[in-house]
């Protein structure tokens, strides 16, 4: 059984022959006039979403763009460590104190996939990622960018891929 | 599982077998037995599906490992069977007369690894990678870091700071500022000290 | 002297290359095929256009920075990927009894609603691929509002990354099971329409019905599975021969046709279309309604698995996807191997059905073995 197929099977046709019977194959009018049945569905609501009115709001969990607290982050570097990319460098931002290395992520949008590792590994619940996906700039250095220091507008946003407290608290709870 | 061990066993000789699941066995032999194994397999047994054939890199001890899995579609049992052929000599018998898809496998193997896999066509053909002029790159000593950093330019502007070295430089610079804390009290003390008493 | 009938052969054949970006190919491959007037006479496929390394990248990734890259191996279906990585891991690390129940009913609930909606896009790719325009964008219009469940389940639309070592991300969020009931009865309320505008089209059925045939000794001298060797009236079905999950406790029947045509495998991939909103609405009734979603495990930097070798497969829509995974007792994984299902029947599967076709036969074709080129080259 060589990989190129043998003149015979090629000539016997192995595409040509057929396990249906002529019934089971036969095309009558029926099947030329049941299609026509979808103009009915001309008359309901479509579903495409009319985007220049409305941008479409992400759900409650997105994944999108990085929001920090700088005032809670302390410089720890567990995102950084848990990158799988290696997007977030670590930068000196605030003063260093005994509890606070004074460094904060910084985010590399050229690498980052939005999987949430960091969110979910940071020690102090201060990094998440918002619920904005929409992010239009013609100068590419800017896709990188230090959340919570530089401003953006989705700072404020509430939703978003948030770290989970323990399940033993909502439980207690 | 045992009774196909079992005759193995006596038809082939095993260097090893263990089960890893109640559907699914593995038996070690010898590189030379590969074809025969596989070939009594399929003719003589139910084992007729060659599922995945795959290989592994033993960077440490110089060695490739081929297995091939072979299912049994109607008991839906499947066996691993490993081989170990050596590195430097990277070379195998093929499989592609018993399963012809096995010659996909062979021809991706050979420019991923660099095993060669004699009377196989489409060795040395061209499968995933084009004009590659490195070694193969599934090896665990091809780096990946550093073929990128031959080949391609990074955007310039990433500047990493490690938080240890943070942390150990500001500890260290508390411990100097306390001596010296420490040095400036013990100098005052001792311009304070009263004379002593006659 | 070369004989006067091979110079003859030599100026009657035309060699042509089906590029990769072709409306017909279903995804990023190239075909290359010597035609003789209409008739393919033989070909080759070529795939690397989207060759991501994916099994060298996985090497030097500790375990949890792995599993963000694995739901990338297939795009329409990326929770097997998941599913299969999470399950390997677990078992060489020896926690799968460990897995909550919940756990195991929300990560069978989205298996199978990747597996509903991918088998939507499907069979509307494989009507596109006959030439009709009006159910494919219906049917991918469809599958948005499975994306639209998952989006609000995990975050994301299509790379879910939700399936981890232990169980799953987040619990289900208020409200979900409505909303996907909703989402069941939307799509079948459209169904059969898009029946008619399909299966019971007249070119739909002049052009698929004994076309493509694949002789039924081929299912056991090739490891075929999936669609493919179920159209043939062959019963195998993963999830019935090796269960997995939580499918031995959910009731369905293994759908099979006659026929090992195009028109038997659209119509298997149909039916099971039915048989996933069936199956969904069977897990919503039977999940635990609460429970932990997860289990521990190791330290997300640190984690170390012993050594061991496995193979874990599960039934994706186009057939036996597979991960071949050893480890080495370190904090990586060895070797990574994905089987993925179009591997045998993208390459040495449609070579062999080549010669004899008609040249536009070749992308229903391969529509209806559902070549997948992300998974060919990883």
């Amino acid at each position: 059984m060589s990989y190129i197929p043998t003149a015979e099977e090629r000539e016997s046709g192995a595409c040509r022959l057929s396990y249906r019977t002529r019934e089971e194959e036969r095309v009558g009018l029926k099947h030329v006039l049941k299609p026509f049945s979808a103009w009915l569905k001309a008359f309901s609501a479509p579903y495409t979403v009319p985007i220049q009115e409305t941008l479409r709001q992400a759900s409650d969990n997105y994944r999108g763009w990085h929001v920090n607290q700088i005032d809670a982050c302390t410089g720890c570097g567990n995102c950084a460590d848990i990158c799988m990319n290696v997007a977030i460098d670590m930068v000196p931002v605030v003063e260093t104190t005994k509890k606070d290395t004074g460094l904060r992520p910084r985010i590399d949008y050229g690498r980052c996939c939005w999987c949430g590792l960091c969110v979910d590994i940071c020690a102090t619940g201060s990094l998440g990622l918002s619920d904005s996906y929409v992010w239009i700039d013609s100068d590419a250095d800017s896709f990188r960018y230090t959340p919570g220091q530089d401003a953006k507008p989705w700072d404020e946003s509430q939703r978003g891929w948030r770290k989970q407290r323990k399940q033993k608290a909502k439980e207690a709870a | 599982m045992e009774k196909i061990v079992n005759e193995l066993e006596s038809r082939f000789g095993l260097l090893s077998h263990r089960e890893q699941r109640a559907d699914l066995g593995e038996v070690c032999i010898r590189a030379e037995k590969t074809v025969n194994v596989l070939e009594w397999l399929k003719n003589h047994t139910g084992y007729v599906h060659l599922t995945h054939f795959s290989v592994v890199d033993w960077l440490e001890e110089n060695e490739f490992q081929l297995t091939y899995l072979v299912t049994d579609p109607d008991a839906h049992h499947t066996l691993m069977v490993s081989a170990r052929i050596d590195r430097e000599k990277a070379e195998a018998e093929s499989i592609h007369a018993l399963w012809p898809e096995a010659v996909t496998y062979e021809q991706e193997f050979n420019e991923m690894y660099g095993i060669a896999f004699p009377g196989s066509p489409r060795q040395g053909v061209e499968f995933l990678l084009e004009g590659w002029n490195a070694m193969p790159p599934m090896r665990r000593d091809f780096d990946t870091v550093e073929y990128c950093n031959e080949t391609y330019e990074f955007r310039p502007g990433r500047v990493h700071v490690d938080p240890k070295e943070v942390r150990m430089k500001f500890q260290a610079e508390q411990k100097r500022l306390a001596e010296e804390q420490k040095q400036r009290e013990e100098a005052t003390a001792n311009s304070n000290e009263p004379e002593p008493q006659p | 002297m070369t004989p006067p009938s091979e110079t003859m052969q030599a100026s009657k054949e035309v060699q042509l290359w089906v590029g990769p970006q072709h409306p017909g190919i279903p995804g990023n491959m190239s075909m290359q095929i010597w035609v003789e007037g209409d008739t393919i006479k033989r070909g080759i496929t070529h795939v690397g256009y989207l060759h991501r390394a994916f099994e060298k990248l996985i090497e030097r990734r500790n375990f949890y920075q792995t599993f963000p890259l694995v739901c990338r191996i297939c795009v329409p279906e990326p929770d097997t990927n998941e599913y299969l990585l999470a399950a390997a891991i677990e078992e060489l690390a020896g926690i799968s009894d460990q897995i909550p129940e919940r756990a195991q009913w929300i990560r069978t609930l989205v298996m199978e609603l990747s597996r509903l909606g991918a088998l939507l896009m499907v069979v509307g790719g494989q009507a596109g691929g006959v030439g009709l325009g009006a159910a494919p964008n219906w049917m991918v219009a469809l599958r948005d509002y499975v994306l639209d469940l998952f989006e609000e389940l995990t975050g994301g639309r299509v790379y879910h990354m939700y399936i981890i070592y232990g169980g799953v991300r987040r619990d289900l969020p208020e409200g979900f099971e409505a909303r996907v009931e909703e989402v069941l009865e939307k799509i079948e309320e459209r169904l059969p329409t898009i029946d008619n505008l399909i299966f019971e089209s007249a070119v739909f059925r002049k052009r698929t019905m004994g076309v493509g045939v694949i002789p039924k000794e081929w299912a056991d001298q090739t490891a075929l599975t999936g669609p493919v060797v179920r159209g043939m009236g062959i019963p195998r079905d993963v999830r019935k021969d090796y269960p997995y999950l939580k499918y031995p406790e959910l009731d369905f029947d293994v759908v099979t046709e006659d026929g090992s045509d195009i028109y038997a495998r659209a119509l298997v991939r149909r039916r099971e279309i039915d048989q996933a909103i069936d199956l969904i609405r069977q897990i919503l009734a039977k999940m635990p309604k609460d429970g932990p979603v997860s289990t521990r495990t190791g330290n997300m930097l640190r984690w170390q698995v012993p050594a061991g070798q496995t193979y874990v497969r599960a039934e994706a829509t186009r057939g036996e996807f597979g991960y071949f995974i050893v480890t080495d007792g370190t904090d990586k994984i060895r070797r990574f191997h994905v089987r993925g299902p179009s591997y045998v029947h993208g390459v040495s599967l449609l070579e062999r059905m080549l010669p004899g076709l008609n040249i536009s036969d070749m992308y229903p074709l391969m529509g209806s073995l559902q070549v997948c080129p992300p998974e060919i080259e990883r």
